[in-house]
């Protein structure tokens, strides 16, 4: 069998190593959002950096780590698709079983004549939050506390970008339901990157 | 013939959410531009919501600054 191509020294090897597990996080939402599986998702995602580091000496630097890191995982969340397929003709998804404890939260945002409850403050130097590891992770943190559903949708939507066409279909619910939910999504993703970063930056 | 209602902030925010989307009616365009004009608020969660978009890509791409 022929070895892979390797262009990278033992040392780039082992930082790059090093580096790879940073992502875990991001690639186990990604998985989770497309499997609905918290187990399978993390199954899946080991599978995935097993063979990223197998075949690290292939990263070509030429897209970032972790757009090289998450084409690995769609391959092997393929894979597992095919063979959940074959195992089970029917495959239905486990149910969520957080879904919307409170729906009246989203009301209690606005006073009784649709008016914000309390006045949006400016964000100041939003760029430079995007620049801060620390950041992200307040913003994944943000994530988890959504409904599982919610949060799925979201991330669907905004950080892989699918069209709504196509999460309406993978999610069997209507447009106008979709809509209600990213709309929770994003209104309560602002409240907590709002209490939980940009306010307490004032202090 | 138009439809000209003044919308109030819940309502400005459910259409800026949608306008994420998909696209608004002319209406709906209208209403939402003669709201934003006069709310402040509203005009910040305009941008918030932006820097959400903007963030989620990021997030993606995996890479800060």
């Amino acid at each position: 069998m022929a070895e892979p191509k390797n262009f990278n020294s033992p040392e780039k090897i082992a930082a790059l190593f090093a580096e790879i597990e940073t992502h875990r996080g991001y690639l186990i939402r990604f998985a989770t959002a497309k499997l609905r599986d918290a187990i399978q998702a993390e199954e899946v995602v080991q599978e995935a950096l097993l063979a990223a580091l197998d075949g690290a000496g292939g990263f070509s630097g030429q897209s970032s780590l972790r757009t090289w890191l998450t084409s690995i995982l769609k391959f092997k969340i393929i894979d597992l698709q095919r063979r959940v397929i074959v195992e089970r003709a029917h495959f239905t998804a486990a149910p969520d079983e957080d879904e919307s404890p409170d729906p009246e939260w989203m009301d209690r945002l606005f006073d009784d004549t649709g008016h914000w409850g309390t006045r949006l403050a400016e964000w100041a130097n939003p760029d430079d939050a995007l620049a801060q590891k620390q950041f992200f992770a307040v913003f994944e943190q943000c994530m988890d506390k959504l409904p599982k559903a919610t949060s799925r949708v979201f991330f669907k939507r905004e950080v892989m970008g699918v069209d709504t066409d196509e999460i309406c279909k993978e999610e069997d619910i209507s447009a106008s339901n979709c809509w209600v939910m990213l709309h929770r999504a994003r209104l309560a993703l602002r409240e907590c990157l709002d209490r939980n970063w940009f306010q307490g930056a004032k202090r | 013939m138009s439809d000209a209602t003044e919308l109030s902030c819940k309502e400005a925010a459910r259409l800026m959410s949608k306008r994420q989307d998909a696209a608004l009616t002319e209406d709906e365009q209208e209403n939402l531009k003669n709201h934003l004009y006069q709310c402040l608020s509203c005009r910040r969660f305009e941008q918030q919501l932006g820097f959400l978009r903007q963030l989620a890509e990021r997030y993606r791409a995996g890479e800060t600054t």
